[in-house]
């Protein structure tokens, strides 16, 4: 499964470094307690937890969001798409370090969707309830709005496809978030099953799994533009982008890649090396709610009152950013 | 003037679409070609081509390209000089039981 990104990364570290300190905490204290004695100061609570993560003060965290945004757009903040949604971004620098690209952050939300163009109602029922096969386990919840709503989902031709995660804030608001062309009560449930829980995936930030290095390396290049040449008229260089060209492995949590994932197209047997298709996911798997349950968790992780242990010196040793930044340069 | 047709319904179309030396169609589509028109490839190739399979970006209120996730979403065809052409376009979902459409286009 493929976990989204640079920023869901460190959002994740985080949740899981609060959720042992905390845990460690409650087990130091209860051993305290057992032995009569005092609960350490946060020195010893360190040497009881091994290696940990320091934390800058927090008059450096806004300009280290800063900086690492300039060294990588990737990384940059994304403030305004949280408070569109009316998350509640705690007013605090820490937060700042945590919430970057296109994640829309731990915390329960709800996005609200409308359909372009005239569908009616049980369509839209079967649609939204798909979308919501997500909430088994993440705190993020699909609802219809008779208003325009954030995500904006149109029938029409040209395929399947979805805006990634938050960017669906920045479409304007007169075209679609999403497109399921045809859906109709004549649809297959197996096909709202594949499809919207696909593109839900999409809106909930996720790539596409199939281009995880693992599978990508499985193909036959010729073969890929041999069958897609016959097949849609593609040229080799929309294979390549389509197919060929896998995700940087570097920005993603380090899962094995899942070809069951619902998130990874079917792709067939005569386009792979070895003859074997890549089996593509059919509905949202274990993998695929469990990773859901990690970065949008139903209980959503209290990262105000995460215990990290701080590090500080005297304002005058501050590194000068900008001689940071022309060093790294060459 | 040159006209952008967009073809909205692949369903509803006349047996022969017709348009005028310099119209641009627009297909929401996944793939397509310009294909020869009764096996005359010299005839068909000089009449309509194709323009190219793309993916419908927007300009996102930030100020960037956005792209969604999915495969192409928009076929362009360029009605070149007048006489028939035949042109496919592929429509639905590439990864699971595409559809082939093909079309006479006659341009005047």
């Amino acid at each position: 499964m493929a976990k989204r990104s640079i920023g869901t990364r460190e959002g994740i570290a985080l949740a899981d470094y609060s959720e042992k300190s905390r845990e460690q905490s409650e087990n130091i204290n209860h051993e305290d307690k057992q032995n009569g004695t005092n609960g350490g100061d946060s020195f010893s609570l360190k040497s009881e937890l091994g290696c940990g993560v320091k934390q800058l003060p927090e008059r450096l965290l806004f300009r280290a969001a800063e900086l690492a945004a300039r060294i990588n757009p990737v990384n940059a903040p994304s403030f305004g798409r949280m408070e569109a949604v009316g998350g509640q971004i705690p007013n605090t620098p820490m937060f700042a370090a945590v919430v970057t690209s296109k994640y829309w952050g731990p915390t329960p939300r709800r996005l609200t969707v409308s359909f372009m163009g005239s569908v009616p109602s049980d369509v839209r029922s079967r649609i939204v309830s798909n979308l919501n096969a997500w909430s088994r386990t993440g705190c993020i919840e699909f609802v219809e709005t008779q208003e325009i709503g954030q995500v904006r989902i149109s029938l029409g031709g040209g395929g399947y496809w979805s805006y990634l995660g938050t960017d669906i804030l920045l479409i304007p608001r007169n075209r679609p978030t999403m497109n399921l062309q045809g859906f109709s009560m004549n649809t297959p449930e197996s096909e709202y099953t594949r499809v919207v829980r696909h593109e839900a995936g999409h809106t909930l930030g996720m790539p596409h799994e199939h281009m995880r290095r693992a599978l990508v390396s499985r193909i036959d290049p010729e073969k890929a533009y041999e069958y897609f040449r016959r097949t849609q008229g593609w040229d080799r260089a929309t294979v390549d982008q389509q197919v060929l060209t896998p995700l940087e492995e570097a920005s993603l949590l380090a899962t094995p890649a899942d070809q069951d994932s619902i998130m990874c197209y079917r792709l067939p047997g005569s386009i792979t090396r070895d003859g074997q298709p890549i089996r593509g996911g059919a509905d949202i798997n274990d993998s695929d709610y469990a990773f859901v349950g990690k970065v949008y968790p139903k209980q959503s992780a209290d990262l105000s009152s995460a215990t990290y242990f701080a590090d500080d010196w005297s304002e005058n040793e501050d590194v000068d950013v900008e001689s940071v930044i022309v060093e790294s340069s060459y | 003037m040159s006209r952008l047709i967009e073809i909205q319904d692949l369903d509803a179309l006349p047996p022969a679409l017709k348009v005028q030396s310099g119209d641009v169609l627009w297909f929401a589509a996944t793939g397509g070609r310009a294909g020869p028109s009764d096996g005359k490839m010299n005839e068909s190739a000089d009449v309509v081509s194709l323009l190219g399979i793309y993916m419908q970006c927007v300009i996102g209120t930030n100020g960037q390209v956005l792209s969604p996730l999915g495969s192409p979403n928009t076929v362009l065809f360029l009605a070149r000089q007048s006489g028939r052409a035949r042109i496919e376009v592929v429509t639905g979902d590439p990864w699971h039981e595409p559809r082939t459409i093909s079309l006479d286009v006659i341009v005047e």
